[in-house]
C-alpha cells in the first residue's frame, strides 16, 4: 500500500524487474483514474506500507477483498479532426493558475516540453504534482491526435525514470497517459474540442474542478499538445 | 386433501419473481402443489390443468394464490411462507415525511434521474407503450419483451432514429454497453473490439471466446432477432454502426446475425464500408463458419493470437458408436448452430426450431433420430422463467431422454453471466448424474456434452463451473461449436 | 452525421421496468438503477393504449397542451349579469357536470334548479317549479363548460346571476363563474328555502353591482399571482380558500371604500366576503378553466381538459377528443361528515370545481394544505404521498405554483390519459359532501375520484381518433 486518501487508497505491485504494477482501489466519488478499482463503497481504511495482495481477480487490502463486477472502460480519446480541435484549443486562452502552481510549470506552455521532462517530472505539491500533469495532459492529447511527437514525449519521459522521480500514482498514471489512457473530464474536455459541440465550456470547467492544480495542469498540458500538432502540421507538407 | 385458492386484487409481482415464491410456497412440508401467478388467462388455465376450480372475475392485476396440501395446517404453513417471501421481496414503505413514491413508469424514472439507458422486460402485449416512454424521455432503450409485433418494432426504431437514439430488441437477451451486462451477458474485459448483435446467445459466444482469446470487448449492441428482416431492413444495425463508429474505445465492428435479407445485407454492407472502422460478419447459416471460427476472424483481425477454446474432457474418456444426438438448449443461436453442423454430418435433425420445415418437432416434441429442442423458444417459455434462469424443464427432459434407447449422446448449453442462474452447474450436474444413471439402469451408456458459455470474471465462474459439470460424467467445451463436434465423433459416420 | 450520444461515452445509468431480477443483476454489477414500481395498465385496454402510444402526434401536441397550459394567465377584468356575459335566455339554466336531465338529476340538483326557478320569479312554489322542471316547460338545460363557464356543486347559474369575468390574455381566453353564496344552506348544495333566495336576491342587488364598481376602478385583478401566494399560504384552492379570499380583499378594499356606494352596503359586502372562507373557490374555478381550455382541441393530445361531476355522472373532457364527454357513475366521497349526518346522507360527487384538480390545485397540492388534512379525512403523510403520487399522471409542473414542503416543486399539472391508464392511478380530488335529499345543504367534506371508466372510453376515442388528418 503505497498511499490513501478518504476517496481511495493505492495498491503497487512491486517487482524487482520492471516498475511496478499500480491499482487504486477507489470510492464512488473519488477521479476516476485511469488504474482505479471503484467500489460502491468508501475504500477499506489501511495505513500506507500495510501489505496487500493483488492476483486471481481479486485486490486484498485492509482486511477487506474486491472482486471483479464488470470492467469499466478506461476513455481513450480519439480525435477525428485535430486541425479543429487545435483551432478551438488556440481560441480559449488557458485559465491564469491556480497558487502552489511553480513558474516553472506555469511557462511550461511556451516551452520545448520534451526538453523539459526532467525539470516538470514531480514538480509540485500532491499525490500528482502539477508538473506530471502537464505531461500526461500532453501525452493524451498527442495521443488523441495520433501524433508522431507522442512517441517522443513518452521516451522522454520514461527516459527520466518516473517511478524514481515522482510519486508512485503519478508514475504509473504517466504510463497509463502514453497510451493515451485518461480520467473522463480530459476525454470530455478533448471530445468536446474535437467535435464543436454546445457544452464545451461547461466541459471545460468540469476539468479545471479536478483535484486541486491537476484541471489546470492537464488542461496546459492538453493545449500544449494539441499546439504542438499544429506547428508540426503547418511545418511540414 | 384440503385445497385453498384465493384471489387478491392489484398485488403485482413479475413472473419470475412469482416463480420463485411458488416454488417456496411448493418447498413447505406437506403441499403437494401450489401455484402463485397473475391470474392472466394463462395462469388461470393452468390452475385449472392442475385441478382447481378458477375463481370468477380474475384479471391480470390480480394476484392467484393457490395451493393444495395435506390438511389445514399444511395449508397455513404454505400461506405463512407465502408472506414471507412476497414481504421480502416488497420494498419497504416509508412512513411520515418519507420519500417519493416508486416511480410509476419509465418517463417519471427518467424525470427523476440522468438515467442514459432503459431496460424494458415488462410482458409482451405492454412492452412497446413502455418502450415508447423510455424514447420519449430521451432514453435509449433494450427492450428484453418478446411478443412484441413487428409494426410496433418499426415504430419504436423509426421513432428511435428520429431522436437520436438506438432500441435494442425487441427480444434482445444480451447487450452490454460500457461493460454493463444487460440481461443475459458475460463479464468482458474492455477492448477495441464493437458488437452488434441480432442474437443473444450468439454474442455470449462470440464475447466469452474473445475475452478467453485475451481479446477485450468495447460494447455489445443487441439489436434483436429480426432487426435484419426485410420488414424491419436493420433499422437499429444502421444505427448501432454509426455508434459504434463514432465510439473512441472500438476499433473493429463485428456484425452477429444469422443471414440476413438479400436485400438488407446489401444496405448493411454499404453503410458498413463508409464507417471507417472495419466491419466483419458472423453470419451463422449453411454454409457460414461457426461461430467459434468467426470470433478466430475477429480475434486475429484484432491483433491477437488465436488458441483453440479450452475444453475438459469427460472423466471417462468415451470412443465407440453412440446412437442419435438429443441436443437440449437454452440458447436458440446455440441451438441454431449445433443443428448446422449435426445436419452437415449426419443429416436430417429433428426440432421446435428446425432448420427445415419438414423436420419439424410434432406438438408433443418427440421424435426418433437426432432431435434438438430451444427451450428458450417463446412457445415453451409462456408462464414460466427462461431456462437461463430455471433448467427444471430441462432436467426432466433429460431424464426421459436417458429412458429412450435411441438416445446417445446428450448435447447440453450453460450459459453463465449476469441475469443467468447463480450457479447452474448446481442445478445441471446432479441432473446429469441421474440422467446417467436412469441409463445404466437399462445396461447403456448416455454420453454428455456440455458447451458452456462463460468467462472467468462471470459471477458463476468458468472454472469453478466446469470442473462440476465435468466430475458429474460430462466433458465441457467453451465452444459450442467444438461441443457439438465432439458429439459428432461420439456418433461416428452416418447409420 | 453521427451524434454523440451519451450511450456509449458515459458510464451507464439504468432505468428498469419488469422482471425484478434484471435490476438486481444491474446492482450487483455497481451500476446506478432507478426501479419501476411496474403493474399493468388497467385491464382491456392495453390494444388502445398501443394504439395512442404509437400516435406520432401525441407528443408534440402534448407538449403544446403543457405549454399553454403553464403560460396561462388569469385575470379579474369584471363582474357582470350571466344575462349579459352568457347570453343566457329567461328559462335557460347552465348546471356543473356534463349533461342531465330532470329524470336523472340527483337531489341537490333538482334542489338547486327549484332554487333557481323561484329566485327567478319562474315559479312562486317548490311544487311549482318542480312540476315545470318536470313537464320541461320553457325550460333549458345545458353545461356551464359548453359557455365557457364554471359552477361549484350544483353549479346552477341563471339570467339574473351575476358573474366574475376572467381572461387569459396569452392564449386569448375568458371564462366566467357566479359569485360564491357561502357555506351553510345555499344554492349550490340543493337548498331553496327562503334564506337562500333572500341571499341571491341581495347578491344580485347589491353585491354584484358593487363588485363591478370596485373592479373596474381598480383594473384588471391577477388571480394567478394569488393563487400561486395562497398555495404558500396553507390553501389548496378546492377546499380552503381562506388566504386566497383575505388577499382578494385586500386588493379590492380600497377601490370598494371608494366606489360612492352608501358605506352600509360596503360594510355588509365586507363582512360577506370576509365571513365565506370559500369566496374565493369561484375565482380559482374560472382560473383553472382558462388554463385548461387552452390547451383543449389539439390533435393527438391525451391531456384531460375538464373533469366535472353533475351529481349523477362524472364525465372528463380530453384535448384530442374536443367537446366529447367520457362518464361514469359519480362516487360518494370518502371523509368526516358535519353535526349528525352520516354517508347515507351524501350525495355522490357533484360540481365543475373538480376544474381545481385538472389545473393541478386542490388534492393535487394536498401537501400545501396541512391544516385541512383531518376534515376531509386523511393525515399529513396521506397529503404529502398523494400529491407525490400525482406527479406519475401528470405531463409536467406547474412552477407558477410552487409547493414549499416539496422543496417548493410545481403543482403536477396536465393529467394524461394514457398515464393513468398505465400505471391505474386516479385523480385524487378534495371535495365537499352536498345532501342526498334536495335542500339539505352540505353535509360533510372528503376525498373522491373519478370512476376509471372515464379514462377507458376516453383511450377507446383517442385510439379511435389515430389517422385521422384533423
Amino acid at each position: 500500500m503505497v498511499a490513501a486518501t478518504r476517496h481511495a487508497v493505492v495498491v503497487a505491485v512491486e517487482s524487482a524487474a520492471q516498475d511496478p504494477d499500480v491499482v487504486c482501489v477507489s470510492g464512488p466519488d473519488a477521479v476516476r483514474l485511469p488504474c482505479a478499482l471503484v467500489l460502491t463503497t468508501p475504500p477499506p481504511r489501511a495505513e500506507v506500507g500495510a501489505p496487500a495482495a493483488v492476483g486471481r481477480g481479486r485486490v486484498r487490502v485492509g482486511g477487506e477483498v474486491v472482486a471483479v463486477a464488470r470492467w469499466w472502460r478506461v476513455p481513450r480519446p480519439v480525435l477525428t479532426d485535430p486541425r479543429a480541435a487545435a483551432a478551438r484549443a488556440a481560441s480559449r486562452p488557458v485559465p491564469a493558475p491556480p497558487p502552489d502552481v511553480p513558474p516553472d510549470v506555469t511557462d511550461a506552455g511556451t516551452a520545448d516540453l520534451p526538453t523539459r521532462v526532467p525539470r516538470l517530472l514531480g514538480l509540485g505539491p500532491g499525490l500528482t504534482p502539477a508538473g506530471d500533469d502537464v505531461l500526461a495532459g500532453a501525452l493524451v492529447a498527442l495521443s488523441a491526435a495520433a501524433h508522431p511527437a507522442a512517441g517522443r514525449l513518452a521516451a522522454a519521459v520514461d527516459a527520466a525514470r518516473p517511478f524514481a522521480r515522482t510519486t508512485t500514482v503519478s508514475a504509473a498514471l504517466l504510463v497509463h497517459a502514453a497510451r493515451g489512457e485518461c480520467i473522463p473530464p480530459v476525454a470530455a474536455y478533448l471530445r468536446a474540442l474535437d467535435r464543436g459541440t454546445d457544452d464545451l465550456e461547461a466541459v471545460r470547467a468540469d476539468l479545471l474542478a479536478v483535484g486541486h492544480t491537476s484541471g489546470w495542469a492537464l488542461l496546459l498540458g492538453v493545449h500544449y499538445g494539441l499546439a504542438a500538432t499544429r506547428t508540426d502540421r503547418e511545418a511540414s507538407p | 386433501m384440503t385445497r385453498h385458492v384465493e384471489l387478491r386484487a392489484g398485488a403485482y409481482h413479475d413472473s419470475v419473481t412469482l416463480m420463485q415464491v411458488s416454488r417456496s410456497v411448493a418447498g413447505e412440508p406437506g403441499v403437494t402443489a401450489a401455484l402463485v401467478a397473475m391470474a392472466t388467462d394463462l395462469n388461470v388455465d393452468l390452475l385449472a390443468g392442475m385441478g382447481f376450480d378458477p375463481p370468477d372475475d380474475a384479471g391480470p392485476a390480480d394476484l392467484l394464490v393457490a395451493v393444495d396440501a395435506a390438511d389445514d395446517a399444511a395449508v397455513a404453513g404454505a400461506l405463512a411462507r407465502l408472506e414471507t417471501a412476497l414481504t421480502e421481496r416488497s420494498a419497504p414503505s416509508a412512513a411520515g415525511f418519507g420519500d417519493a413514491p416508486a416511480p410509476r413508469t419509465i418517463g417519471s424514472a427518467a424525470a427523476g434521474s440522468d438515467a442514459t439507458l432503459a431496460f424494458v422486460s415488462t410482458p409482451g402485449a405492454y412492452a412497446f407503450a413502455d418502450a415508447m416512454d423510455a424514447l420519449e424521455s430521451g432514453l435509449s432503450v433494450v427492450v428484453f419483451s418478446d411478443n412484441v409485433s413487428v409494426e410496433h418494432e418499426v415504430r419504436l426504431k423509426d421513432e428511435a432514429a428520429r431522436r437520436g437514439l438506438l432500441v435494442m430488441g425487441p427480444d434482445c437477451g444480451t447487450a452490454a454497453v460500457g461493460g454493463v451486462s444487460l440481461g443475459f451477458a458475460n463479464v468482458v474485459r474492455p477492448g477495441p473490439v464493437g458488437l452488434v448483435a441480432a442474437s443473444g446467445t450468439g454474442a455470449q459466444q462470440v464475447m466469452s471466446l474473445l475475452d478467453g482469446a485475451g481479446v477485450g470487448v468495447s460494447h455489445c449492441l443487441g439489436v434483436g432477432g429480426r432487426d435484419l428482416s426485410s420488414q424491419v431492413r436493420g433499422r437499429s444495425t444502421l444505427a448501432a454502426l454509426d455508434l459504434l463508429a463514432a465510439d473512441d474505445a472500438t476499433e473493429l465492428i463485428a456484425v452477429i446475425s444469422k443471414p440476413p435479407a438479400p436485400e438488407v445485407a446489401e444496405v448493411v454492407r454499404a453503410h458498413a464500408d463508409r464507417l471507417g472502422k472495419p466491419v466483419l460478419f458472423a453470419l451463422l447459416g449453411p454454409g457460414q463458419p461457426d461461430l467459434t471460427a468467426a470470433t478466430k476472424e475477429i480475434a486475429t483481425a484484432a491483433g491477437a493470437t488465436w488458441q483453440e477454446p479450452r475444453w475438459w474432457p469427460a472423466p471417462q474418456e468415451r470412443t465407440g458408436t453412440y446412437r442419435s444426438v438429443r441436443g437440449l438448449f437454452a440458447g436458440g443461436t446455440l441451438c441454431d448452430e449445433a443443428m448446422l453442423i449435426v445436419a452437415d454430418a449426419l443429416g436430417e435433425v429433428r426440432s421446435n426450431i428446425p432448420l427445415r420445415p419438414d423436420w419439424a418437432l410434432p406438438d408433443d416434441l418427440r421424435a426418433p433420430g437426432h432431435l434438438m429442442i430451444d427451450f428458450g423458444d417463446d412457445r415453451l417459455t409462456r408462464g414460466r422463467p427462461h431456462p437461463m434462469i430455471d433448467g427444471a424443464l430441462r432436467s426432466e427432459r433429460m431424464l426421459a431422454e436417458a429412458a429412450d434407447p435411441d438416445c446417445g449422446v446428450l448435447l447440453l448449453d450453460v450459459v453463465l453471466g449476469h441475469g443467468a442462474h447463480p450457479d447452474p452447474a448446481a442445478e445441471l450436474a446432479p441432473a446429469i448424474t441421474a440422467a446417467r444413471g436412469r441409463a445404466a439402469e437399462d445396461g447403456r451408456d448416455v454420453a454428455v456434452v456440455v458447451a458452456l458459455v462463460g468467462t472467468a470474471d462471470d459471477p458463476q465462474g468458468v472454472d469453478r463451473q466446469a470442473a462440476s459439470i465435468r466430475d458429474a460424467g460430462a466433458s465441457v467445451h467453451l465452444s459450442n461449436a467444438a461441443a457439438t463436434r465432439k458429439t459428432v465423433e461420439l456418433v461416428g459416420a452416418p447409420r | 452525421m453521427t451524434s454523440t450520444s451519451p450511450l456509449l461515452s458515459e458510464e451507464p445509468r439504468v432505468v428498469t421496468a419488469g422482471v425484478e431480477l434484471f435490476a438486481d443483476a444491474l446492482a450487483a454489477q455497481a451500476v446506478p438503477t432507478t426501479q419501476v414500481d411496474w403493474r399493468p395498465p388497467v385491464a382491456g385496454t392495453e390494444a388502445d393504449l398501443a394504439v395512442v402510444m404509437g400516435d406520432p402526434r401525441r407528443a408534440a401536441s402534448n407538449r403544446t397542451a403543457l405549454e399553454r397550459m403553464l403560460r396561462s394567465t388569469a385575470e379579474l377584468v369584471d363582474v357582470r349579469p350571466a344575462a349579459e356575459v352568457l347570453g343566457l335566455q329567461r328559462g335557460q339554466f347552465l348546471h356543473a357536470g356534463p349533461p342531465i336531465t330532470w329524470e336523472r338529476a340527483s337531489g341537490p340538483m333538482r334542489g338547486a334548479l327549484v332554487g333557481a326557478l323561484l329566485f327567478e320569479g319562474l315559479a312562486s312554489t317548490a311544487e311549482e317549479a318542480e312540476a315545470r322542471l318536470v313537464a320541461g316547460d320553457g325550460i333549458g338545460l345545458e353545461p356551464c363548460h359548453r359557455r365557457g363557464a364554471v359552477g361549484p356543486m350544483a353549479g346552477v347559474v341563471s339570467p339574473s346571476m351575476w358573474m366574475f369575468e376572467l381572461r387569459d390574455e396569452v392564449n386569448g381566453g375568458t371564462a366566467w363563474c357566479s359569485l360564491n353564496e357561502g357555506l351553510g344552506k345555499v344554492l349550490r348544495y340543493g337548498a331553496y328555502s327562503a334564506e337562500v333566495i333572500d341571499r341571491l336576491r341581495w347578491m344580485t342587488d347589491v353585491l354584484g353591482p358593487l363588485l363591478q364598481v370596485a373592479v373596474r376602478r381598480h383594473g384588471p385583478i391577477d388571480v394567478k399571482g394569488i393563487v400561486a401566494q395562497m398555495v404558500q399560504m396553507g390553501d389548496e384552492g378546492h377546499n380552503r380558500n381562506r388566504a386566497g379570499t383575505l388577499l382578494l380583499l385586500r386588493e379590492l378594499l380600497p377601490d370598494l371604500i371608494e366606489s360612492g356606494s352608501p358605506s352600509r352596503e360596503v360594510a355588509e359586502a365586507v363582512r360577506f366576503v370576509s365571513g365565506n372562507d370559500h369566496f374565493f373557490l369561484n375565482l380559482v374555478m374560472p382560473a383553472g378553466k382558462l388554463q385548461t381550455a387552452a390547451a383543449a382541441g389539439l390533435p393527438g393530445s391525451t391531456v384531460v381538459t375538464t373533469m366535472a361531476r353533475n351529481g349523477t355522472d362524472f364525465g372528463i373532457q380530453v384535448s384530442g377528443t374536443g367537446d366529447q364527454w367520457f362518464t361514469g357513475p359519480a362516487q360518494v366521497p370518502e371523509g368526516l361528515f358535519l353535526g349528525g349526518y352520516g354517508p347515507d346522507d351524501a350525495n355522490p360527487d357533484i360540481g365543475d370545481s373538480a376544474i381545481t384538480e385538472t389545473m393541478g390545485l386542490g388534492g393535487f397540492v394536498m401537501a400545501a394544505a396541512p391544516a385541512i388534512v383531518r376534515f376531509v379525512g386523511g393525515s399529513v403523510p396521506d397529503a404529502l404521498r398523494t400529491s407525490r403520487l400525482m406527479y406519475e399522471i401528470t405531463l409536467g409542473e406547474n412552477p407558477a405554483y410552487a409547493v414549499p414542503i416539496l422543496e417548493f416543486r410545481g403543482a403536477p399539472t396536465g393529467i394524461d390519459v394514457t398515464r393513468v391508464l398505465r400505471t391505474g392511478i386516479l385523480p385524487q380530488i378534495n371535495t365537499g359532501m352536498a345532501g342526498a335529499v334536495a335542500g339539505t345543504g352540505q353535509v360533510g367534506a372528503g376525498l373522491v375520484q373519478p370512476p376509471m371508466e372515464c379514462f377507458t372510453g376516453a383511450i377507446a376515442a383517442l385510439a379511435a381518433a389515430v389517422g385521422d388528418d384533423d
